[in-house]
């Protein structure tokens, strides 16, 4: 059928069917801008197009609604050349980030100023109601609205952007705008599925029903036999390669415990058969027609089931050991059921696992002398916390499109971790690094899903099988089902103090659940202790980790990693230790919290897989953050809400994190001084939307004095690039801005070494300054970089100035911070409604001051969510009840709190570059203890579990049973 | 599997096609959204169909097309304001410019935005069957009946004032699947309470609106024994909360409502 229509301007005539989905209709036609997060759930709004002047979810149109109509997409507003007032505000605002949801929000922001000039907050609110933003927050969507139309009426914007910082500095602690910005938010190519040929196969995967299985065998004589499916890969054909998806650190600590596909399935979800076909229909067609014969085993789903006596083991083949194998390994692997089924386990060193007792790894450590700590107290408390399976969410799923090419394996990847990537695949297809090429394109949010490999390794196995290009993406719920999640786990805090509210011993005893398979299964609960033991000048603290393997959903990294889980259960400890002595919570934590040079010994035991190092406090203003917090929050101020069925609490929590692993992570990058005087730097990081581009830019401007526009930063690309750990713990601006600075520092070395010759000047009396060129103080003379590198290349010169950074410390930048919240409850229906959230942070010299404030909105906004609404429910066999947006419950505009505000405190950081600490992660781990707190305040009950639902408020106070 | 698409510019014109089998088409916010179960072969558009779109006063009535989208109710002045509540539960602008009062009923979903509000109020709604014949029936038998299910939904008629009306959602987020819908309205002194269930039903609560009509004052505990005494939540929901949850906040919710009501307000 023929479908008319006018779309950005332009009258299209389409021969589809009618029944033709139209957001694939125009995302085929070109118009890249319209997107997919839900997978037609009329949910997320990256679909969002305007028919005939109304925004509407493409994916629920058919072709035939459309015939007659005007449609407009965000690809007809500005190109990135081009933008428009709109698109630019949004990203001076700060709001284009991960971006996969940008392109259809500045068509809604257009539509709205379109229609309404003068909105009201309400008004856009309501515009953005059908929008799901998971990594900024929506706070300064109003502010970008409110650029927008400063410059429209104006041609100039009054309000202030985000504060500035560094007054000597051009770049640095500027709101500059993020420099891949414009393409991102005109819906240019810029995600894994722009690269993908129209002759791609497409991959389907067959996922277990059962918790806890044997396959005995698949048949898939008849998937094979439909035209159009040129391989199915089962664990009967598969690699034998035992290895693990966790992409962090070199080497990982976690087991290696499963294959590509596994002859037992571990969770519902998990891998069974692999099929690639011509099209996505056939694969999924094929899919249905294989047959697998289960032989279904009982299930442990829980910490609890998991290390009961004679419980049924998650794992129980032979384990092996890298180095440190135990003397009595050969008895251990001897107590095994001997089904080769099983699979083996391998440590590449020692974690204090047992997995006969389903113990994927343990830890435990203590300083000072804990009996006398609590003995000393004049109260204890003691008290279990609990978590849940939390999911990522991000707007844009799991995806990899892989191809050979040129006799190299080719991996497009919306990755956190291209190198580790590379390194994983390479073990699996057993293809040396350097045939495999891993480009990590923008990434459509992560939060910490995409440091595992988790698709990367069977799509680019499939495309090295078939020699045929490979795409293959998650649907919605497959990402609930295979895609990683946070780990749940059970802390007990035992804490002591004096009245005088001086915290005297301190024990934590985790207890995390990571699933079916160890991703991160050491690191994960030791983050719960590394990140929030740390906060305390106490003398006495212990720690106790065990994390169990279960048939649970697969746990892995997620932003904050253990912090979140640690920082509820210890602040929430405190606070309860506070109210139980009759001591201010504001003054327990101005009195008991680290200070600079408090030498923090506690860290001795808590290393990743080795000895931690011990080192003194840096730079802190955890201080400064807990008074301007509670000055803007009016601690100690009793609020009536005036209905007396809403009661209103106040609670906060202190926070911490790192800025990347010290002697663990490792960066890279090479900068170029190309032959017009412009600069290419390769980074090694890897970019997730969070502007670590923009920071290595920035940093190369700053150092170089070179105008922005003239340097270009090619980042996520392992050919063009050299290794880096990748972006996680926080490490991106710490670590990869740092290797960008000692790369364009070592390049302008290089240039004054350079200009010295060519001027024949000592070096001593040349500088480098704006607008790239090269002075003489002592002769006045200057020389271009065009000039220099144009000598330097001209065939009589001594070449292309090309300089390598690398950076590796011992050092740490901690940011820490206090969050803030203001929450109303009902004490007759349990509805929580958090009033106000203040995150106010330590941030170092914030390099993209806009951007940071977003990611601080949107860690707390995610974290307001995991704390009263997201929960990845199991039933009784352990599948999941939620599988869709919708049911699962994420926070959008309207869950935001009313009064929501971002704040950073201004300290100056000698590690990080240009004085940065990391920004981000921190923010997920103040919410829950800050939020629970509050609740307790208001109404007098201590919430001790994710999620703080109504229900647990009525049953806590008693109203049902 | 849907294999053709019609578009009708008439309620006839509709009907006669729907004569070959097929799903009426409105906003799309159900028929095309994932999960949706469509056995039909035929999809028939019915967005173009102007008599779908208007909203009409007489009577004391307020006739509502069933084309109308919830946005569209809500800009519509004439569109009650207790309804206008129970359109701003859908949360999403976006999904509101797109999702139909008509094809909100049509879905009988035990979590719809509408359904409680409108049995609260004894709409009625007035149908055309495939032969074309247009007749009005109450929602209560409409809900009850399966056999006028195919029939194309006209107009959704509701008091154009009540004495009062009250509705009320709970759900995870705003965009979440509610668990539970409570509405209660009193019109000429006689109480009706219509409650939406997730994964139980919906129901038109007699005996719960016959107690509060008897005594307004009520005790949230003889409201709870009533809610229980009906039996419509007995199983536990680990997405929805315990059966005692959601009798508890039903009770609790038209306790709340009749206090809102003997402070004279929502009239």
């Amino acid at each position: 059928m023929s479908i008319h229509c006018m779309v950005d301007g332009i009258s299209r005539l389409f021969d589809v069917s009618p029944l033709k989905n139209v957001r694939e209709l125009l995302y085929e036609a070109g118009y890249l801008g319209v997107r997919d997060s839900d997978n037609g759930e009329g949910f997320c709004g990256s679909d969002t197009i305007l028919l005939d002047g109304i925004p509407v979810y493409a994916n629920l149109l058919v072709a035939g609604e459309i015939e007659g109509c005007t449609v407009e997409t965000p690809n007809g507003l500005g190109h990135s050349d081009n933008l428009t007032v709109v698109q630019k505000a949004m990203i001076d605002a700060g709001i284009v980030q991960s971006a996969y949801n940008a392109p259809a929000a500045a068509l809604i922001l257009t539509w709205l100023l379109r229609t309404n000039p003068e909105p009201t907050r309400e008004a856009i609110k309501d515009a953005l109601s059908g929008l799901y933003i998971r990594d900024a927050g929506y706070e300064h969507y109003y502010l970008a609205v409110q650029l927008a139309r400063e410059m429209m009426t104006l041609g100039h914007y009054e309000t202030t952007v985000a504060p500035t910082y560094r007054p000597a500095m051009t770049y640095v602690g500027k709101p500059t705008g993020k420099i891949d910005g414009p393409e991102l938010v005109s819906g240019e190519r810029a995600f894994v599925e722009d690269y993908v040929s129209p002759h791609a196969c497409h991959m389907a995967v067959l996922r277990s029903p059962y918790a806890s299985a044997y396959i005995n065998s698949i048949d898939t004589a008849e998937a094979e036999a439909m035209p159009g499916v040129v391989a199915v890969i089962t664990a009967f054909n598969c690699p034998e390669v035992t290895y693990m998806q966790a992409g962090q650190g070199n080497p990982e600590p976690s087991p290696h415990d499963r294959r590509l596909l596994n002859r037992k399935v571990r969770c519902v979800g998990d891998r069974v058969a692999a099929v690639v076909a011509e099209t996505h229909e056939i694969a999924e067609e094929a899919v249905k027609k294989i047959r697998v014969d289960y032989e279904v085993l009982k299930p442990v789903l829980t910490v609890e089931e998991a290390m009961a006596e004679g419980a049924p083991r998650v794992h129980d083949g032979p384990v092996a050991f890298g180095v440190g194998a135990p003397d009595d390994l050969d008895t251990y692997n001897r107590d095994t059921c001997g089904d080769d089924r099983e699979g083996d386990v391998f440590y590449p060193f020692p974690l204090r696992a047992d997995i006969h007792k389903n113990i994927a790894a343990a830890n435990a450590g203590s300083i000072g002398d804990l009996e006398k700590g609590f003995a000393e107290a004049d109260a204890v408390i003691e008290r279990t916390y609990q978590t849940t399976y939390i999911q990522h969410a991000p707007a844009e799923p799991h995806v990899c499109y892989a191809l050979m090419e040129r006799g190299r394996l080719v991996i497009y990847a919306s990755t956190q971790v291209p190198y580790h990537c590379r390194r994983i695949v390479s073990w699996v297809t057993g293809l040396p690094e350097n045939r495999i090429k891993v480009i990590k394109t923008r990434v459509g949010g992560g939060y910490g899903s995409k440091q595992d490999i988790l698709i990367e390794d069977l799509t680019a196995y499939a495309a090295y099988l078939t020699h045929r290009p490979v795409y293959y993406r998650h649907t919605r719920r497959e990402e609930f089902l295979a895609g990683s999640s946070r780990h749940p786990m059970r802390c007990r805090v035992k804490m002591g103090g004096t009245r005088d509210g001086r915290i005297t011993a301190i024990f934590m005893e985790a207890r995390a659940n990571t699933g079916p398979y160890g991703n991160h299964c050491l690191t994960v609960p030791m983050n719960s202790c590394s990140k929030t033991l740390p906060l305390f000048k106490v003398d006495n603290m212990g720690y106790d980790l065990i994390t169990y393997y279960t048939n649970g959903p697969q746990a892995g990294a997620y932003q904050g990693y253990g912090t979140p889980k640690g920082s509820f259960a210890i602040q929430m400890a405190m606070a309860e230790l506070a109210d139980k002595l009759g001591v201010d919570l504001k003054e327990m934590a101005l009195k008991n919290h680290v200070e600079t040079g408090y030498r923090l010994e506690i860290l001795r035991g808590l290393g990743e897989g080795r000895e931690g190092t011990v080192v003194p406090v840096g730079t802190c203003g955890l201080d400064e953050c807990i008074r301007t917090g509670c000055d803007m929050i009016d601690w100690g101020k009793r609020e009536e809400s005036g209905d007396p069925d809403w009661k209103i609490g106040k609670g906060f929590a202190m926070i911490m994190q790192g800025s990347g692993l010290p002697g663990l992570d490792h960066a890279e990058a090479i900068a170029k001084l190309e032959t017009d005087g412009t600069v290419i730097l390769n980074s090694g990081g890897s970019d997730l939307g969070t502007g670590l581009d923009t920071i290595s830019a920035k940093v190369a401007a700053e150092v170089l004095k070179l105008p922005i526009d003239r340097i270009t930063v090619v980042s996520g690309d392992t050919d063009a690039g050299a290794f880096d750990t990748g972006a996680y713990a926080s490490s991106g601006t710490f670590f990869s801005g740092n290797a960008s600075l000692a790369a364009a520092s070592r390049l302008k070395d290089m240039i004054l070494d350079e200009a010295a010759l060519q001027l024949e000047e000592d070096r001593e009396d040349l500088a480098v300054r704006e607008p790239g060129e090269v002075f003489s103080r002592k002769t006045g003379r200057t020389l271009s970089y065009y000039e220099l590198t144009h000598t330097a290349t001209s065939g009589t010169g001594r070449g292309q100035l090309v300089a390598h950074g690398s950076f590796v410390t011992g050092a740490n930048a901690v940011p820490y911070g206090a969050h803030f919240a203001q929450v109303a409850v009902n004490v007759r229906t349990g509805e929580i409604k958090v009033q106000k959230f203040y995150a106010v942070q330590d941030a170092g010299t914030p390099i993209n001051p806009e951007l940071a404030l977003c990611q601080m909105y949107g860690a707390s906004l995610k974290s307001i969510g995991h704390t009263l609404y997201e929960d990845m429910t199991l039933d009784e066999d352990g599948r999941q009840l939620r599988t869709t947006m919708t049911d699962y419950g994420v926070p959008m505009i309207y869950e935001q709190p009313d009064d929501f505000k971002a704040v950073m405190v201004d300290v100056d950081d000698p590690a990080g570059p240009f004085g940065a600490k990391s920004i981000s992660e921190i923010a997920c781990n103040g919410a829950a203890p800050a939020i629970g707190n509050a609740i307790h305040d208001a109404v007098g009950v201590w919430i001790s579990s994710w999620p703080m639902t109504p229900e647990k408020i009525l049953r806590a106070l008693g109203k049902i049973q | 599997m849907i294999s053709q698409f019609l578009t009708a510019d008439t309620a006839e014109q509709a009907v006669g096609m729907k004569e070959i089998g097929g799903l009426f088409l409105a906003g799309g916010t159900e028929i095309n959204r994932l999960g949706a179960e469509n056995t039909a072969d035929t999809l028939i558009s019915v967005r173009r169909i102007h008599q779908l779109k208007t909203v009409d006063i007489h009577d004391g009535s307020v006739h509502i097309g069933s084309g109308l989208t919830f946005q569209e109710a809500l800009e519509h002045a004439g569109v009650p304001a207790y309804l206008k509540e129970a359109l701003r539960f859908m949360g999403s602008r976006t999904k509101r410019n797109m999702a139909t009062i008509g094809g909100n009923v049509a879905v009988r979903r035990t979590d719809s935005y509408l359904l409680a509000t409108l049995t609260s109020v004894s709409a009625e709604l007035v149908m055309m069957d495939h032969s074309a014949q247009v007749y009005r029936i109450s929602l209560d038998d409409y809900l009850k009946d399966t056999r006028c299910a195919g029939d194309l939904i006209l107009r959704v008629v509701v008091p154009e004032t009540v004495d009062f009306a009250a509705s009320k959602r709970y759900a995870n987020t705003v965009e979440s699947h509610s668990g539970l819908v409570v509405s209660m309205a009193v019109r000429g002194g006689r109480f009706r309470i219509g409650l939406a269930v997730r994964d139980c039903g919906l129901y038109d609560a007699v005996s719960l609106a016959g107690a509060c009509e008897a005594d307004p004052a009520i005790t949230e505990e003889a409201l709870l024994a009533q809610v229980v005494g009906t039996g419509w939540i007995t199983q536990d929901s680990r997405v929805y909360g315990s059966a005692a949850y959601r009798n508890y906040l039903i009770a609790v919710t038209l306790r709340r409502m009749l206090d809102e009501l003997l402070k004279g307000g929502r009239s």
